[in-house]
């Protein structure tokens, strides 16, 4: 099943009332729509304001979405229309480029015309992530890290990677499991909070 | 921004890179089905017939006015890919490869340059860019069926998601996945390259003789650019890439066939196009040449402090601008 | 589903995290996966352990993209949505698109080479794109982009031996693996010797 069908699941459910699988969708795509929107706005305070903003919108627009494109472009497009309007609103233009640009991001589906205005906090943590994952990955036995590779960054499925490693289906996804665990330990000193070194 | 790994292993081991290769099934399978495989199925098809199809043909090269013809003998022995290219006009000139070692013959200077492609020991450890990382950046779309050499292949486009890389038409051979013909698209569709087998027959077992060169190069000129992995921050350097385009090596290395100071070179790719930085600390250039373009190559030229930074890739030439912009000398560690 | 060691702290049984992380992949059946749903909904450790699966995901695949972690902003959504009203859409009533492999992909195959085709003009950003709509009679559009002069074609700059040894260097470290390892040597057929 490839990503869009775990999405389209998800968008299914909600589309049936459940607004709980609407917060999943948030919590797995968080990360991808304020990468987007820093690109765009400079304040940061603003960036999590228009990307709740955004996320509402589209529950918002929900009904209206049948799958005909991965719901992650759809939702980057909804972003980039908030971004717009919150300028608007705002009465200027993007803080930091012409409107031209911002339509590039637009039919960009990363918003990879613009350019980086990355703070020196971000891209210091951007780059202990780097490293963080880099040590998670060293670490790994061979097969654990071959199977997440190849999951995460191949996309293969759980048959393929099992006929590519020439083991069951069940050992694949046992090694990527603890390939995950792995890499989470990894970043949970850098990214979690005092809550979450509860768990 | 790029993050500064330890990387020094690669992580997919050679066996299991030659069992993942082995998936070229689906390709035929679905043959009949018309296009039935997924974007990555099919980025992946390309890839494995790219190593382990058997073919020979000739191959014709379009860029502009220009039109070169080459042989071309290519097979897996097992092991590795094994291949010979051979020109048939202009200047006499034959690359024979085996596994990632490729030799370059030039008769008339009577010189062999051997280059070792591949990846070295990729950075950071998460090795290759995987497939599914191209496809952040391209989009694929599967298109009608079209004869090439007189096989029927079926078209597929990879479109640029941004502004950033150039697209891509790929015309491929179903049931190998072999790909018969490429253009590389700009602006408006517009062709900037294209390479296509004229004729081709693909599948039959390849003597090994067809690998042999045409000259004997005894008393030649053997060159080689040996190189070794750095770690550019550590050099003091920082780049910033742009989106999507990831460190595939960062070396150390002689540019010129004569010993000289050596250049520093990081190269990135998005999983299709890719581009290199060379930095040649104390070779400012007296007036830094301006933005360049040949054929799908953009090159850029600039200063930075008493260095000359260099750009060099399949983008377009804002893409190598920004690249060769966004340079700089931090400080040494 | 969670045991308690020791110190009180509730702890995840290794085999529902299992659990969790195939379903994540979409590699459970259908049955499986309503159920997980409906766990998640309930129990909050699992739900942290969804988060962290996936920080894990966007870390192999981009730093910059996981050090967007923004824990909160969940939660604030999720209070925002408690004033919505409930929003019923299609899929109420449209089945699920769980199933095997191949078949999953004609189905969105299918619908993908329809949109993009019309969407292509778009994803080239600042390019014009082409009055007429693009179609997919290929042949006649070969015809077309071989005759049309790209712009890059005209004069093209003067050799300077110094940019032919960027280019050889370039290529010699530059190869992909999805195009042809030849085509580095193909198009440099018109450089001079070295």
């Amino acid at each position: 099943m490839s990503e869009r069908d775990v999405d389209w699941e998800l968008v299914t459910r909600v589309q049936r009332g459940d607004k709980h699988a609407y917060e999943l969708l948030v919590s797995k795509y968080q990360r991808r729509i304020t990468r987007l929107l820093s690109r765009i706005i400079r304040d940061p305070s603003d960036i999590e304001d228009v990307a709740q903003e955004a996320f509402i919108k589209a529950y918002r627009a929900l009904p209206s979405f049948r799958g005909e494109s991965a719901f992650y472009t759809w939702l980057y497009r909804i972003a980039i229309n908030t971004a717009k309007n919150h300028f608007a609103a705002q009465g200027r233009r993007a803080a930091t480029r012409s409107s031209g640009e911002l339509e590039d991001a637009e039919s960009s589906e990363d918003g990879a015309a613009l350019r980086d205005v990355a703070t020196p906090d971000a891209l210091l943590l951007s780059k202990q992530v780097g490293e963080a994952v880099n040590r998670a990955i060293e670490r790994l036995p061979e097969d654990l890290r071959t199977a997440i590779v190849l999951r995460e960054l191949e996309g293969m499925s759980y048959d393929e990677i099992a006929t590519a490693m020439n083991c069951p289906v069940g050992t694949v996804r046992s090694r990527i499991f603890r390939a995950r665990e792995a890499v989470a330990a990894e970043l949970r000193p850098l990214l979690g909070t005092r809550e979450d070194q509860r768990w | 921004m790029r993050s500064a790994g330890v990387g020094c292993r690669r992580w997919l081991g050679a066996s299991l890179l030659g069992t993942v290769f082995c998936l070229a099934g689906p390709v035929a399978q679905a043959a009949d089905a018309g296009a039935a495989l997924s974007p990555v199925e099919w980025l992946r098809a390309i890839r494995t017939a790219a190593q382990r199809a058997n073919y020979t043909g000739t191959i014709v090269y379009q860029r502009g006015d220009e039109v070169h013809s080459s042989h071309i003998v290519h097979f897996f022995d097992g092991t590795a890919p094994r291949e010979r290219v051979l020109t048939l006009d202009g200047r006499p000139r034959e690359f024979i490869r085996h596994g990632d070692e490729v030799q370059c013959l030039y008769p008339k200077a009577r010189r062999v340059v051997i280059e070792q492609t591949g990846p070295r020991t990729t950075f950071p450890a998460l090795g290759q860019i995987g497939l599914s990382r191209v496809l952040d950046h391209y989009s694929l779309t599967v298109g009608d069926v079209e004869r090439v050499a007189g096989i029927e292949c079926r078209v597929l486009e990879l479109a640029p998601r941004d502004v950033l890389r150039y697209g891509y038409r790929l015309w491929v051979e179903p049931q190998s996945g072999l790909l018969l013909k490429v253009q590389v698209l700009g602006a408006d569709d517009a062709m900037i390259e294209q390479i296509a087998f004229s004729d081709v027959r693909i599948g039959e077992t390849v003597d090994k003789a067809e690998l042999k060169p045409s000259w004997s190069t005894a008393g030649w000129q053997v060159v080689r650019h040996p190189s070794h992995q750095i770690e550019l921050s550590r050099q003091g350097w920082s780049i910033t890439a742009p989106e999507g385009f990831r460190v595939l090596t960062e070396v150390e290395r002689n540019l010129g066939d004569e010993p000289g100071p050596a250049a520093l070179q990081a190269v990135y790719s998005d999983g299709l196009a890719t581009v290199s930085v060379f930095i040649e600390p104390g070779a400012a250039p007296a007036d830094p040449a301006p933005l360049q373009h040949r054929g799908p190559w953009s090159a850029f030229m600039r200063r930075v402090g008493d260095a000359r930074v260099t750009v060099v890739g399949e983008v377009p030439p804002t893409t190598a601008q920004s690249i060769a912009d966004s340079v700089r000398f931090v400080a040494a560690h | 589903m969670s045991t308690t060691q020791g110190a009180g702290k509730p702890v995840q049984a290794e085999a529902d995290l299992e659990l969790l992380s195939a379903w994540l992949d979409g590699e459970l059946e259908q049955g499986q996966y309503s159920a997980m749903l409906d766990r998640l909904k309930v129990d909050p450790a699992l739900r942290a352990q969804f988060e962290w699966f996936n920080l894990a995901g966007d870390a192999l695949r981009s730093h910059e993209v996981a050090a967007c972690h923004h824990p909160a902003l969940v939660g604030q959504v999720s209070r925002a949505l408690q004033a919505e009203p409930v929003r019923i859409g299609p899929g109420a009533l449209s089945g699920s698109r769980l199933r095997r492999h191949i078949a999953t992909g004609v189905t969105v195959a299918a619908a993908a080479g329809m949109l993009a085709v019309v969407a292509l003009p778009q994803l080239r950003g600042s390019y014009v794109a082409p009055a007429s709509p693009a179609s997919v009679a290929s042949e006649n559009r070969t015809v077309a982009t071989v005759a049309a002069a790209p712009p890059a074609a005209k004069a093209e700059p003067a050799r300077s031996p110094q940019l032919d040894a960027y280019f050889r260097a370039h290529r010699e470290l530059g190869a992909t693996g999805v195009m042809p390892s030849a085509a580095a040597y193909i198009r440099m057929a018109g450089e001079p010797d070295r």
